[in-house]
């Protein structure tokens, strides 16, 4: 903690820098939710883990900082007629199913064998995306 | 009907184990389905909020959520991600794809020959 830092806590009574990271590293975060509807998560669990939050930690809280994003996102999603309600509800049920089961298996399966399965996958469907 | 039922399965999964459950859902949309990326997108969207809302009360009981952190990234957050719609909406549905397949390869690659990933 070096000087001007700590008149900066003493002038504001709290940090008000490291403030001020959290609420740029949210902005980050929210473009990237709004413009790929996607990629939020693998944003804000570096970024928490960064302000100083521990690993499951940074999980944890990085959830309740993409819902509340998500929510506006869609709204707006809907609003412009991208997308309608009807279109997403046979995913709904299945993908709650999922979370649950993801849930439950989380810390207690080695995903390293799986990251790379979804590595392989997400180049096949770039170089897809690519040609389309 | 059987497919979809496990792309969203998987990605339900996938989004709760922290690896990425939005890209499926996205993936098997646009790449398998043809569907155009922004109603991709938004169906993943809107899909990620029961999902999350059942992630969200899961967690809450672990007491992981550092709450005051939550406050001033979301503060940020919400304008970034009406600034993001908007600049989809900007670039349109075709060259959005084209970014979300770049982003896919480079995450592609790096979660292949990573070595140590958290």
């Amino acid at each position: 903690m070096n000087f001007c830092m700590g008149s900066w806590q003493n002038i504001f009574g709290d940090n008000v820098k490291e403030k001020l990271k959290n609420i740029g590293g949210g902005v980050i975060i929210g473009v990237v939710n709004g413009l790929l509807g996607a990629g939020g998560g693998m944003l804000a669990v570096p970024l928490l883990k960064k302000s100083g939050l521990e690993q499951k930690e940074a999980h944890a809280t990085s959830i309740a900082v993409i819902l509340p994003l998500s929510v506006i996102s869609a709204a707006t999603y809907l609003l412009n007629g991208s997308v309608t309600l009807s279109d997403s509800i046979p995913y709904l049920l299945p993908g709650a199913i999922g979370a649950v089961i993801g849930a439950v298996l989380l810390g207690k399966i080695s995903d390293k064998w799986l990251r790379r399965v979804f590595g392989v996958f997400m180049i096949w469907a770039g170089i897809r995306l690519l040609m389309r | 009907m059987i497919i979809r039922f496990i792309a969203a399965l998987l990605s339900g999964i996938a989004g709760a184990l922290g690896i990425g459950g939005g890209g499926i859902l996205i993936i098997y949309l646009a790449a398998i389905c043809n569907m155009n990326q922004l109603q991709a997108q938004g169906i993943n969207l809107l899909f990620f909020l029961p999902c999350g809302i059942i992630a969200l009360i899961m967690h809450t009981f672990s007491h992981r959520i550092k709450w005051k952190s939550v406050i001033w990234f979301v503060l940020g957050g919400v304008p970034g991600a009406l600034l993001g719609v908007w600049c989809a909406g900007f670039i349109g549905t075709q060259w959005l794809g084209k970014i979300f397949a770049l982003l896919l390869l480079f995450l592609g690659l790096k979660s292949i020959f990573a070595k140590n990933q958290t």
